[in-house]
């Protein structure tokens, strides 16, 4: 038997919310240092235990270099609370920025198709 | 139909307005300070509103002095600018601040102290004469480690006393250069963390705001109901 377990079913999955994101800097900013910058900040705000709480995942594949935008997963009562964290950020790697939310949508097609419309995947 | 948000005490600068913008911001107050001379920066803001239309451009004054001087300063500009400001951090200033109608908001009641800075009375007193108290971003933002810890919580405080006797509260960013601007919904992100509902701290940084700026032009304007163009 395969060691795997089934698929849950949709009832049973817990809700998601993707947080979309831009960043606004003078300089261009890695996207490693951008996770460390807003995984410190997170953890800084709420602590590991309620980092881990959110159901918290940064989206690598929705990185849009270009425009500097990123996708961020939480649970729906979570938002505000993430909103607010990388609200907080100020400075990734001693360059100055600005961390603007666009939205929130349920699906990841429906960030994409309304926020990451020119992004090439 | 989205909401439009305000953020009402920024510092008074060009570079605000494209950033302000870009932030998806419909209108920003550009504080000068009350030491400042009201003729030039008014018609600095003249200059910046024929420029720009997306933008609600709202003039104001923010006064940074004793308490015995605040009345007597907060009537001779009243008929000037658009909005009034008091920045607070003194009991005595917060309590005049909250007790007259001629202020329209209280800033940051509790800079540099210990305590929230404002009690049940200061917020009924608010609630009466129609005082908005405000929560200042900046404070955060500059703060760090422990520092953090202890304006959060005075904050929280804040919101807690303004939930309990329905004073009307705002959470302003209190730019004084462009990166620390945040959007409306970042704005109010700070107070539903805090333990204001959802509700409350969107209409405080949108419908609350864009009254009490719509009330004051109307005054300015002499458009008072029944005395219609100053009759």
């Amino acid at each position: 038997m395969e060691d795997r377990t089934k698929t849950l079913p949709s009832s049973y999955r817990e809700k998601k919310r993707y947080i979309i994101f831009e960043v606004i800097s003078e300089q261009k900013i890695e996207f490693e240092e951008l996770i460390k910058a807003v995984f410190s900040y997170t953890i800084n705000l709420i602590g590991i235990l309620g980092v881990a709480k959110t159901n918290f995942r940064f989206l690598h594949d929705l990185y849009d270099r270009e425009k500097q935008r990123f996708v961020l997963r939480c649970l729906p009562k979570d938002v505000e609370l993430i909103r607010f964290a990388l609200s907080l950020i100020t400075e990734i790697n001693e360059k100055r920025v600005c961390i603007r939310s666009l939205g929130v949508t349920g699906t990841i097609k429906s960030a994409r198709r309304k926020y990451l419309e020119n992004f090439e995947y | 139909m989205e909401r439009k948000f305000y953020d009402l005490n920024i510092s008074f600068d060009k570079n605000f307005v494209q950033r302000a913008k870009k932030l998806g911001l419909s209108g920003i107050c550009l504080v000068a300070n009350s030491k400042e001379n009201i003729e030039d920066y008014l018609e600095k803001i003249k200059e910046i509103k024929k420029n720009e239309t997306n933008i609600d451009i709202i003039t104001g004054i923010l006064i940074d002095e004793k308490a015995d001087k605040i009345l007597k300063i907060a009537k001779n500009v009243r008929r000037k600018v658009e909005l009034v400001l008091v920045a607070g951090g003194n009991y005595e200033i917060n309590r005049i601040a909250c007790s007259s109608d001629y202020i329209d908001i209280l800033c940051h009641p509790d800079k540099g102290r210990q305590d929230p800075g404002i009690d049940h009375i200061c917020c009924r007193e608010a609630r009466e004469h129609d005082t908005i108290i405000e929560l200042n971003f900046r404070e955060l933002l500059t703060a760090t480690g422990m520092e953090k810890i202890r304006e959060l919580n005075k904050m929280k405080e804040i919101i807690r006393l303004c939930n309990k006797t329905k004073a009307k509260f705002i959470v302003n960013s209190g730019a004084k250069n462009i990166f620390e601007l945040r959007g409306g919904r970042e704005l109010c992100s700070l107070s539903f963390c805090l333990g204001a509902s959802l509700y409350d701290s969107l209409l405080a940084n949108s419908e609350i705001a864009e009254k009490l700026i719509l009330k004051n032009r109307e005054k300015l304007n002499k458009k008072i109901a029944g005395v219609e163009n100053g009759r």
